[in-house]
């Protein structure tokens, strides 16, 4: 298989990394630590959401305004098969805060990024990049543990199961 | 619109094999040989793609100091279209054709007549119109291989992908999780990302969907 196959092959691990994410935002209650330079923070899903199934052929549905990932509605939408497509996301670590979309394609949109302080190009520049590289360190290193998991026995074992039980309950508002 | 200042709307993408060390002559020449030219109004070229200044779109001159700021490589991905809309041509032709007719004492032009009338209208209407000028801006770090390409539409991306790869003879590879893994970015060993490959998608459901909706 050439890489396009690949990835085509393995484009239903971007729901599924979003979907994860929003059940270990929800045990976890939003508080991360990966270690290293990254060390620990804060995620939670904002006002943002869209949940569908390409498997399915189903419709998408848009969640816009309130606390959606905590929703009765979006739950219901995992029951029925649906997995998330995109999400607004917010980070909170040390005292900067990041707030993007993220889609299942690792696609980012609307990302706020803590204040630039540079006034010269190339200043602005480094810090944008600096900023939006911090970013995308912590979603790569929530990544790495989901696809670490999902192929180790544990998902099978553990982790599905957790997560099916957690799908069955109700949200929280 | 992107890296320096503007929407933080974009799509990652990871640049394969290394930079060469004469880059900045290698990248000078053909960054210039891509650049962006202007679409000729006489022509029936409708639009055109090349590389400009991000900082400023309408600078297409470029040297190095244009696109080469510390470790990053940045330019803008400028798309000019020069297209008279329909309607608009429709109803000057017809105010030429009109035109003719009261010249001519005619009661009517033939179809070659009224061809040859919308075609020239057309190239007068191309001279007097200005193109839309859109630009995207490309980062590339060239420590990390790292690239944001400030759209996430999947046209634009794949029109830049052809142009990046023709000008830096380098290979990009869209950042999704399967080519996060494979390109070494998450730390995984070889055999998990062998192992991906062979994975099924999980299901969150047993049986017909629609039973479950009730039931939920």
């Amino acid at each position: 298989m050439d890489l396009v196959d690949l990835i085509n092959r393995t484009r239903f691990l971007g729901p599924e990394f979003l979907t994860w994410l929003w059940y270990r935002v929800e045990v976890q209650q939003g508080v991360f630590d990966l270690g290293g330079e990254l060390g620990p923070f804060e995620l939670w899903f904002d006002d943002r959401l869209v949940v569908g199934s390409a498997t399915l052929g189903a419709q998408e549905n848009h969640f816009k305004g309130g606390h959606p990932a905590s929703s009765a509605e979006a739950r219901t939408a995992l029951r029925i098969g649906k997995l998330a497509n995109q999400a607004r996301l917010r980070i909170v670590r040390a005292s900067a805060e990041w707030s993007f979309i993220l889609k299942d394609d690792l696609s980012v949109a609307g990302v706020k990024i803590p204040a630039v302080l540079g006034r010269e190009d190339e200043e602005q520049l480094d810090e944008r990049m600096l900023l939006l590289d911090q970013l995308d360190a912590m979603v790569k290193g929530l990544l790495a543990q989901f696809l670490a998991l999902r192929v180790s026995p544990e998902w099978t074992t553990d982790e599905l199961p957790a997560l099916l039980a957690w799908v069955r309950t109700d949200g929280l508002s | 619109m992107g890296a320096f200042q503007g929407s933080l709307t974009y799509r990652q993408f990871y640049v394969q094999g290394e930079v060469p060390r004469d880059f900045r002559d290698r990248f000078q020449e053909q960054i210039v040989a891509n650049a962006f030219h202007e679409i000729e109004p006489a022509s029936e070229e409708e639009r055109a793609v090349g590389w400009c200044n991000a900082r400023f779109a309408l600078d297409v001159e470029l040297h190095e100091g244009h696109w080469l700021f510390n470790d990053y490589v940045v330019l803008g991905l400028r798309i000019d279209t020069l297209k008279v809309p329909g309607p608009l041509l429709k109803l000057h032709a017809e105010r030429e054709a009109r035109r003719m007719m009261a010249e001519q004492g005619a009661d009517t032009l033939n179809r070659y007549q009224r061809a040859q009338v919308k075609e020239a209208v057309k190239q007068d209407l191309r001279k007097r119109m200005l193109p839309s000028i859109k630009s995207v801006d490309f980062a590339w770090s060239l420590s990390t291989g790292l690239l944001r390409f400030w759209s996430a539409n999947d046209k634009l991306c794949i029109e830049f992908q052809e142009l990046f790869e023709r000008t830096f003879e380098c290979p990009l590879g869209a950042d999704t999780p399967y080519t996060a893994a494979a390109f070494g970015r998450l730390g995984l060993p070889p055999e998990s990302v062998e192992q991906l490959a062979l994975l099924e998608p999980m299901m969150l459901i047993s049986g017909d969907p629609a039973e479950l909706v009730g039931g939920a």
